[in-house]
């Protein structure tokens, strides 16, 4: 299945870093805002993604100073570039799929 | 109960959930803490969040596959030093005109050039100091890139597993005499399969190297038989060496190896 959840959750932060390095807390804003609050984001879900991003490769942090408490900003890599420009791709191909089983039985 | 205690059972309770140690620990906690330190008190952050001992639990899985496939690199690495090492020994044992019955018997033309071998191998033991060096130097670089690492740890831990056993049990039989070295090989070796179970990404790697090497292996001996039927030639595994005997009991498996792999597209 080329667009298992994971991927999709994967496309949407990997999106919202490419307009910039943000921390976890305005990756989630950045998808609500965009979606008009469509899709909220789970912390329990995005942190644990932010991080197995990070091991692979598709995004790197760093810590950066704020009050009351530092925090860690993501940034995407160029590998997480191109991964994204692979999900989209992927993405548009499923999309197309069930637009056409939809309109075949709408 | 205020929403700032709430968050702060919820934090404690993720402490004592979360197995991750080190910088790693104190990264997950202070990143969660700013969270929700930014979280306005009225968001109901915390079923945001989820139960802490999930989140947890999914921090500890993400974590315990990065530090299995690390540990992994570093065991199968060892390991490797250890055995090249040991080879390296038994060639100059070899080559200063001790060679097992086997290999006299087997490679006459070997024991021919014995002086040429000898030299070879005392320049390899020279170099070996600059050569594990250079690539214990390279290794520690190479591991600070994570795609690197993922991926290169998978390998060398797939290779310990699978490249290691076999390569020590046909050392032991070539020269058992010379067989305390490879103690320290073997001893990588059982780590390395123990950590391996830490690791979906190494066994995955071992399993398709393993099918890989033993479907080469199987197709070598197989094809080496057949030909020694047509050419009427003593066919290798009819030597009596220890390398015929090792064949003789690897075929089976590699052609269960050949049927398993075709099956679940290994190779």
């Amino acid at each position: 299945v080329p667009s298992t959840p994971r991927v999709q959750l994967d496309l949407l932060l990997l999106a919202a870093l490419s307009d910039g390095p943000a921390h976890g807390y305005a990756v989630i804003e950045r998808v609500r805002l965009r979606t008009d609050a469509e899709i909220e984001l789970l912390e329990g879900s995005v942190y644990p993604a932010l991080h197995r991003l990070e091991a692979d490769g598709l995004v790197a942090s760093r810590w950066v100073v704020a009050t009351p408490r530092r925090k860690r900003e993501y940034q995407i890599t160029r590998r997480g570039r191109a991964m994204l420009s692979q999900h989209i791709r992927e993405w548009r191909r499923v999309a197309r799929a069930v637009d056409s089983v939809i309109g075949a039985t709408a | 109960v205020t929403a700032d205690q709430e968050r702060r059972r919820f934090v404690a309770a993720l402490e004592l959930e979360l197995r991750v140690v080190g910088r790693a620990r104190t990264r997950i906690l202070e990143e969660i803490r700013a969270h929700l330190d930014e979280a306005a008190d009225d968001v109901d952050v915390l079923g945001r969040f989820g139960a802490p001992d999930v989140l947890a639990r999914r921090f500890n899985d993400l974590h315990a596959i990065q530090s299995g496939r690390r540990a992994l690199g570093g065991v199968a690495f060892i390991g490797s030093i250890v055995f090249a090492t040991y080879l390296i020994s038994v060639l100059r044992i070899w080559t200063d005109a001790f060679p097992p019955p086997s290999a006299r018997r087997l490679t006459p033309r070997l024991y021919e050039d014995i002086g040429v071998i000898n030299l070879l191998a005392t320049g390899i033991t020279t170099v070996l100091f600059l050569a594990f060096t250079l690539a214990v130097a390279t290794f520690a670089i190479a591991l600070r890139s994570a795609p690197f690492r993922g991926l290169a740890a998978a390998g060398i831990g797939a290779m310990a597993l699978t490249g290691l056993p076999p390569l020590i049990t046909i050392a032991y039989l070539a020269s058992p005499q010379n067989a305390w070295p490879l103690a320290p090989s073997a001893v990588a070796a059982v780590a390395a399969a123990i950590l391996a179970r830490r690791s979906r990404d190494v066994r995955k790697t071992a399993t398709r190297l393993g099918a890989a090497a033993l479907t080469a292996f199987g197709s070598v001996m197989c094809g080496s038989i057949a030909l020694s039927i047509l050419l009427g030639l003593p066919a290798p595994t009819s030597a009596g060496s220890s390398v015929g005997y090792v064949s003789w009991a690897l075929l089976p498996v590699c052609l269960a190896t050949l049927m398993q792999a075709r099956r679940a597209r290994f190779t």
